[in-house]
């Protein structure tokens, strides 16, 4: 109930970059958006996060419709999580996640003792609290991008848009985001994320959204609708899917490599 | 690179020092200058003008009038332009996500030389000079954001390029105007203007500015916070919460009216607004929240030094827009070339 996409198409001018996507997404379930670079993800995620107006269709986030909400509204449903970045300028890890409280502050004032109660809590929460002070383009990756997930949580929102969570991270840092994401939709968030690596996905995700030429072309747990004809479908490789661990894990590796 | 430690916590006192220092500087600068006056003949003078304390009058008229209508709108104009160069150049720099903006990067200056030079040619008094720089200033930049509105592509370049563009336009212009002035008495008098000097400011220079200043400090102030989350980008900012072409759009308008203000009551100062918002940084941080009533202060300050420098240092007046340039550009050399810190 928490997201719901209905018919939705978007089309930079005459040229459609989505058509007709529809799908749900409940509370404590993170979807993964699977598909080749171009596909729309990107431009999905803007017309949730009310960034694209002019698409058909509707996005519902918490039983409201996203177009009917002033981006102060929507920030208290849907918080954004971009990749990790270097802004222009070296905030501290606090300030950093401060900003998410923006929304709540009343007015146009500056966030004051409560929010920044709030702020250390997020940080708490993702395990970066001893990073408080630290300036944001002197930690790692990593714990950049917990930053920003920390400053999704400061912004309350009941739902989390991730751009590539884990990309553009080492092994480690790969792995602690994932964890900290699943942490987190245990505790009841809605995550949507995009990414291009089906492994991914299939480690982390309850559900898989895989997009093709715009439109949604499998929908479900990732074991039942990740399979070799989706991966050559999407992706134009061939994979064969392999199962470990009797089962709890699976992964794709490339078949004319396995011989 | 030293870690950033909480700066936060030490600004409380960096905002008290900073406010003691501008006072001790304002009474200080009551007392340099040709004529000698004793920071004991200010204090008396100006507690003078309590009635009730009666104090009687040992100090030659002179004095006097050297306070109130020499010194007074001197110091006054130079701690204001200062502040307000430095907010809108702190400003310019978070709406622009750049740390190398600066007040005149949407071409206010260049068009308030433009507006000075005009109305020099036109033998329009000093007062109009005053005004035509300012809405010569104001005019560039509204007509900035309207290029910039039809610019496709990121908003923010669209500014920064409409502004490079509309500013050459002004220079090309002045330059002309100054081929055609008369070289015995209008050129010098643009030359003079273009290189900013607070020499001759008067009461009324105080009246003009003080208006648009505070029309345009008030709102930087209030929204300051929010400039942090534009220095994120537009769709990020949009996702928490901020309209982000609002904001810009009102600090933006409030920055150019500040720095219309300034250049039109002391010409064309450069360097304050680009150096002082860094020097406010490695006091309080990135943070506007703290960093915007640092760099006001420290703006003051700074201008007011610079300025006791330019009539004092020696016997002719120099120019302050050179000797900010002298100051800024060696600090800047600094800051780029210094460790660990990205510009």
């Amino acid at each position: 109930m928490s997201v719901q996409i209905e018919n939705l198409s978007f089309s930079y001018g005459t040229e459609p970059v989505l058509n007709g996507v529809s799908f749900t997404a409940r509370d404590g379930e993170l979807m993964a958006v699977l598909g080749p670079n171009g596909v729309g993800k990107s431009t999905l995620f803007k017309c949730i996060l009310g960034l694209l107006k002019g698409y058909t269709g509707r996005a519902v986030i918490n039983g409201t419709d996203c177009a009917k909400l002033s981006s102060r509204q929507l920030a208290k449903h849907v918080a954004y999580i971009p990749q990790s970045h270097y802004p222009s300028f070296n905030y501290s890890m606090i300030d950093m996640v401060l900003m998410g409280t923006t929304a709540h502050t009343p007015g146009f004032s500056s966030p004051g003792r409560e929010q920044v109660k709030i702020a250390e809590e997020a940080m708490e929460q993702l395990g970066i609290i001893h990073l408080r002070n630290r300036g944001y383009t002197q930690v790692s990756g990593g714990e950049r991008q917990l930053a920003l997930i920390a400053r999704a949580v400061a912004q309350k929102a009941t739902v989390l848009i991730m751009d590539e969570p884990a990309s553009n991270l080492d092994y480690g840092n790969q792995l602690r985001v994932i964890e900290e994401v699943r942490k987190l939709t245990r505790s009841g968030y809605t995550i949507i994320e995009s990414t291009h690596n089906p492994d991914q996905a299939f480690i982390s995700a309850d559900k898989i959204l895989a997009l093709k030429d715009g439109r949604v072309i499998a929908d479900g747990p990732p074991k039942e609708v990740i399979n070799k004809e989706l991966i050559e479908k999407l992706y134009g490789v061939e994979v064969d899917i392999v199962s470990a661990a009797d089962d709890k894990m699976r992964f794709c590796v490339p078949s004319h490599l396995l011989i | 690179m030293a870690k950033i430690t909480d700066k936060s916590r030490n600004y409380k006192k960096i905002i008290i020092i900073l406010s003691v220092i501008l006072v001790a500087g304002i009474l200080l600068s009551f007392t340099l200058g040709r004529y000698p006056v004793t920071l004991k003949e200010l204090i008396s003078v100006l507690l003078s003008k309590i009635k009730f304390l009666n104090i009687e009058q040992f100090w030659e008229d002179r004095v006097e009038l050297i306070i109130f209508n020499v010194r007074f709108p001197r110091i006054i104009i130079s701690c204001l332009v200062g502040c307000c160069l430095a907010a809108s150049g702190a400003s310019y720099q978070g709406v622009f996500q750049n740390p190398m903006a600066s007040p005149d990067i949407l071409g206010a200056s260049s068009a308030a030389g433009f507006g000075a030079a005009l109305a020099i040619i036109l033998e329009l008094p000093s007062s109009m000079v005053t005004l035509f720089a300012f809405v010569a200033s104001l005019v560039c930049v509204l007509l900035v954001i309207f290029v910039s509105e039809r610019a496709k592509g990121k908003k923010v370049i669209g500014l920064i390029l409409a502004g490079i563009m509309i500013s050459s336009l002004f220079s090309a212009a002045t330059s002309y105007l100054k081929l055609v002035a008369d070289p015995n008495s209008q050129l010098p008098e643009i030359t003079y203007w273009l290189m900013g000097s607070f020499n001759g400011a008067e009461k009324s220079d105080v009246a003009f500015a003080i208006i648009p200043m505070v029309i345009g400090l008030v709102p930087l102030l209030i929204l300051r916070w929010r400039i942090n989350i534009l220095t994120m980008g537009d769709d990020e900012a949009r996702t928490m919460g901020v309209n982000a072409k609002a904001v810009r759009l009102v600090v933006i308008l409030c920055s150019t009216l500040i720095t219309a203000a300034s250049v039109a009551v002391s010409g064309v100062i450069g360097w304050v607004g680009l150096v002082v918002p860094h020097l406010a940084r490695r006091l309080v941080g990135n943070n506007f929240k703290y960093l915007m009533p640092a760099t006001m202060l420290f703006g003051a300050i700074f201008m007011l030094i610079v300025d006791n420098l330019c009539r004092n240092l020696t016997t002719t007046e120099i120019p302050i827009g050179i000797l900010t340039a002298f100051v800024g550009a060696p600090f800047f050399i600094y800051l780029i070339t210094r460790e660990g810190e990205r510009v």
